[in-house]
């Protein structure tokens, strides 16, 4: 395949190979967030793409940029409205996972097509009576948006909620890839009763990692949840797959 | 931009704090340049940029030196644009270019300024993955094997993008270059 390089690319390269100003404080503001991250004991970074598994989705680009924005739930918090990548996502998969991950999207298919009674999907926020239990531990069930799962509903975000046991903790964030890993955005409810945290987020189908944040700095993933590697953050992560068959 | 000298990775691998920052320094502003291409936005790019710094810090005990070190990074970052493109398409798609720093002595023309717009127009119209292998094929100057290691595709299909964005970008801005 002949190499396009004529006079007019030339001078659109040209122009874009002009390197832009960089901050004075750059260098610093790097060195003081991974100060910070250590100082937290949140993963800076592990990137594993070298033993990963990379798939493309064959989504094109339209499709993404016309993929519905999240919407928040009129109950409990919400995520953020983020959805990292869409469609065009790098779909990272750990081999040692993968048996996981079907297992996971096999059940969340069954959930999200409704082959679950509907009763099912509906979880209470509460999990049991453990009220005594300060171990930390978390379930996590996915629920239609809508009944009627055709095509264009599987493109919509969908709630999820997330539960953790964690009577002991302060306050809970859930971060994850569906949320800019922002952990403010998405904090969770804690039941008075049973000690319980949860949060109902909208999240968009697809394969997505998460984790939670507990009271600041405890990062804790989702014990009932596979595990993943995740090439962004590579430290461990739980994996939730919504909306795929 | 030369390849940085391996022996200050090497000591950034092993802790060294000033090494990091010289990488840091270093590759700072080929990555802003290439994430404010990819985002539009140099608001995100710079949070793209200084994401993806902070990722190499934590990941530099796995980096392979066998792996080119700039491969690597580019990986890094390209995965970062790529997340972050995900929630740039949710917000306004107005493109924010204004603000854009050019390292440029002299204010420039007119003409300049219009055609530098027309050709950040015509590069944020192109699909993202004909946009990324074009950055990275000719304004990164990477060979096609090392695009593919950044980017996960195979070589003819990134020789594809790069020829179907190179159409599109000659077809687009044609009119403009002769106005």
């Amino acid at each position: 395949m002949r190499e396009e390089q004529d006079e007019l690319i030339q001078h659109v390269v040209d122009e874009l190979k002009v390197l832009p100003v960089v901050p004075v404080d750059a260098t610093a503001r790097v060195l003081a967030r991974v100060d910070a991250a250590r100082r937290a004991g949140t993963p800076s970074a592990s990137a594993s793409d070298d033993d990963d598994v990379i798939f493309f989705p064959t989504a094109t680009d339209e499709m993404a940029a016309q993929a519905p924005a999240l919407r928040p739930l009129p109950s409990a918090a919400t995520a953020g409205g983020s959805r990292d990548g869409g469609l065009r996502r790098r779909f990272v998969v750990s081999l040692p996972a993968a048996i996981g991950y079907a297992l996971a999207a096999t059940l969340a298919g069954f959930l999200i097509r409704g082959a679950m009674p509907k009763d099912s999907a509906q979880v209470a926020v509460a999990p049991d009576a453990r009220t005594n239990d300060t171990s930390i531990g978390a379930r996590t069930t996915v629920q239609p948006v809508a009944e009627s799962v055709d095509r264009a509903a599987q493109e919509k975000p969908v709630a999820v909620q997330f539960v953790l046991d964690a009577a002991a903790a302060k306050r809970v964030a859930l971060v994850g890839d569906f949320n800019g890993w922002n952990g403010s955005a998405t904090p969770l409810a804690r039941d008075s009763a049973s000690g319980a945290w949860s949060v109902v987020a909208a999240v968009p189908p697809g394969r997505h990692v998460y984790a939670f944040l507990v009271d600041g700095k405890v990062w804790t993933l989702d014990p009932r949840a596979p595990k993943a590697k995740d090439s962004d953050y590579g430290a461990e992560q739980s994996v939730v797959i919504v909306g795929l068959p | 931009m030369s390849a940085i000298d391996m022996s200050i990775v090497q000591r950034a691998k092993r802790g060294d704090r000033a090494a990091f920052a010289a990488l840091v320094d270093h590759y700072y502003a080929r990555c802003l340049r290439f994430a404010v291409h990819m985002l539009g936005n140099s608001q995100d790019a710079e949070e793209a940029v200084q994401d993806t710094f902070v990722r190499v810090h934590g990941a530099l005990h796995r980096y392979d030196e066998f792996d080119r070190f700039e491969s690597w990074l580019f990986r890094i970052l390209a995965n970062r644009c790529r997340t972050m493109m995900g929630r740039e398409a949710r917000r306004s798609r107005v493109l924010v270019y204004g603000d854009l720093p050019h390292d440029r002595g002299t204010p420039p023309d007119v003409d300049a300024i219009v055609w530098r717009e027309e050709i950040q127009t015509a590069l944020a119209a192109l699909p993202a993955a004909q946009r990324e292998a074009f950055l990275l094929r000719h304004v990164e100057g990477l060979e096609y094997e090392e695009m593919g290691r950044i980017t996960g595709a195979g070589v003819s299909a990134l020789k594809m993008r790069v020829k179907r964005a190179c159409e599109f970008l000659r077809l687009r801005l044609a009119e403009v270059e002769r106005a």
